[in-house]
């Protein structure tokens, strides 16, 4: 998993990559509420916002560290929000990816926590 | 043969023409309304109030199956729906409102003549061969299921006589093919509105507000529900967030919904009640014509451009007959709102953020989650929002859409706002009650006024 500045992580999955919520944004939100993500086919842009996630105290932009076409959703993170966390199996989307953005490894994105 | 004169003839009795009729009455002109089946129309009688009511029902269904987290306990195994009760209490809610509007509309010295009217040569007849003359007359035929189209082919296995091309010999629950082929085994709302009892299996055609409604009515009374759509998700043109809210409304609910659909080859069990909510086409009366004549009016449902919802044509009937009597007062139309009823409302006025982009609006919104509103919590836990749309060049309120229970009674403010260009900032001032659902509103207002 790499990680983006906007909190979000990227696993290359095949010829797609999947990206999801990290923990610490999950935590920081204090519990997700709901989440609104982009369709199927859905084309997202790097440094766009794509979706957003509510929690009790806000809607936060969740903002896209790739452009490329959605190729799938995952509903089980739009069914059950609550259960969502910083790991694979809460991936949001698949999207087959024409760009990115340079992102962190694990460690990096920790430091980079701190700094916050 | 003796010919009653009137200043005005209203062909149909539905919210469209009473309320010409109504408006009429004020100005002193002498008015006739025909009405060949019940006052009332569609509305009254296949739309707007049945389906009310069936929501409630649906409604107080759910709050006994889940009163015992209120410490109300229950015997639920007890707990079972006796529909023909049901629809017996809703016909008496029906047959009141219709005999009250009989009433009213005699006492405001309104002729009724129940009966199917045509137009003839600028004159108005009826089957029994009576004429009448009117100086002005309005269309308010409304509008009628309309058939399947030609290029669907669905089968539905084990009903009976398949295809079949002769119409005449069609059992009446059967949907014509526009071809006046009948569909075996489809049925439309009006249909399913006669049925006195609940299907154990519903699919139903089709993904608007129509397919939506009935689809969460008898999921909820305790239907096998399935829709079957076209394209990608339900409510077409519809604002996403109200599109996703309304999905996991029926998803919750144990609908299963089938997107992306090649009705040219659709093949159904044939145990299943199959509901065809693929659309309206407006009725007109024989004799009329597509020239303009500016002595006919067409309003409501009968309209090619219909909104197909009941206050739209109620302001059209009375927008008619005001221009009739010339008054100066303005005629411009205000936003209107639409509404949905699933487990809370949808109401949706003006534009939306995706509409007002199109149309090269510099729009902004802002979606106010009412996750701490106390009055939601204390009805339920679920996801109630208020989403605001704002022109970021005026700085003026230009749409809203609210998923929240009693949002069709929120919504009105907001019409007024936009109606009246009310500066944001003072709309976000007024000091509304708590606790309450609207006064999430003010909530709503100030998010935006941060984002302009």
């Amino acid at each position: 998993m790499r990680f983006s500045k906007k909190h979000i992580w990227v696993k290359e999955d095949g010829d797609v990559v999947m990206i999801g919520l990290s923990e610490y944004a999950i935590s920081e939100l204090g519990g997700v509420m709901f989440v609104n993500l982009p369709d199927e086919d859905d084309e997202i842009r790097l440094g766009e916002a794509f979706g957003d996630v509510e929690s009790v105290k806000t809607v936060s932009d969740l903002i896209s560290p790739v452009s490329g076409k959605v190729i799938e959703v995952n509903e089980e993170v739009v069914d059950s929000p609550e259960e969502m966390a910083g790991d694979v199996d809460s991936w949001m989307l698949k999207v087959k990816v024409s760009d990115q953005e340079d992102l962190m490894t694990e460690e990096e994105y920790t430091a980079y926590l701190q700094s916050l | 043969m003796d010919r009653k004169k009137y200043d005005l003839a209203i062909i149909g009795g539905g919210p469209a023409g009473y309320s010409a009729a109504f408006e009429a009455a004020k100005y002193n002109m002498s008015c006739v309304l025909f009405e060949k089946d019940k006052l009332g129309g569609t509305c009254l009688h296949r739309g707007c109030v049945p389906t009310k009511y069936l929501n409630k029902v649906a409604g107080m269904y759910k709050e006994v199956q889940t009163c015992e987290s209120y410490g109300i306990k229950i015997n639920r195994d007890d707990t079972n729906i006796d529909f023909v009760e049901t629809k017996k209490r809703e016909a008496e809610i029906v047959d009141k409102l219709a005999h009250d509007l009989e009433k009213n509309l005699l006492a405001h010295s309104i002729d009724i003549v129940y009966a199917e009217a045509y137009i003839e040569k600028d004159v108005i007849k009826t089957v029994s061969g009576d004429e009448y003359e009117a100086s002005k007359i309005i269309i308010a035929t409304g509008g009628e299921p309309a058939d399947i189209s030609s290029d669907m082919e669905i089968n539905v296995a084990d009903a009976p006589g398949k295809m079949m091309t002769d119409v005449a010999d069609a059992p009446a629950k059967m949907m014509t093919n526009s071809e006046n082929i009948s569909v075996a085994g489809v049925i439309n709302t009006n249909q399913l509105l006669e049925m006195r009892e609940i299907p154990e299996k519903l699919t139903i055609l089709g993904g608007g507000v129509t397919a939506v409604e009935f689809a969460y009515i008898y999921a909820t009374l305790g239907s096998k529900v399935t829709i079957f759509i076209r394209g990608k998700a339900l409510l077409r043109n519809w604002d996403k967030d109200i599109v996703t809210a309304v999905t996991q409304s029926l998803k919750k609910a144990g609908v299963v919904i089938n997107t992306k659909t090649d009705f040219s080859k659709l093949s159904i069990a044939g145990d299943e009640v199959v509901l065809s909510a693929l659309g309206r086409k407006p009725v007109l009366p024989k004799g009329y014509g597509e020239n303009a004549d500016d002595k006919i009016v067409v309003v409501g449902d009968a309209r090619k451009d219909s909104t197909m919802l009941a206050h739209v044509a109620m302001a059209e009937g009375r927008a008619a007959v005001r221009e009739m009597v010339a008054t100066s007062c303005s005629d411009k139309m205000g936003c209107y709102t639409s509404c949905i009823f699933v487990d809370k409302e949808v109401a949706s006025v003006g534009l939306t953020e995706a509409e007002a982009i199109e149309v090269g609006i510099e729009a902004i919104s802002c979606r106010y989650v009412m996750y701490s509103n106390a009055r939601v919590l204390i009805s339920d836990d679920g996801r109630s929002f208020i989403k605001l749309v704002a022109d970021k060049n005026t700085k003026k309120l230009i749409g809203a859409q609210l998923y929240c229970d009693r949002a069709g009674d929120m919504v009105a403010e907001l019409a007024t706002v936009i109606d009246n260009e009310i500066d944001i900032a003072k709309a976000a001032a007024v000091i509304r009650p708590h606790p309450s659902y609207c006064e999430d509103i003010t909530a709503a207002f100030d998010m935006l006024l941060e984002k302009l």
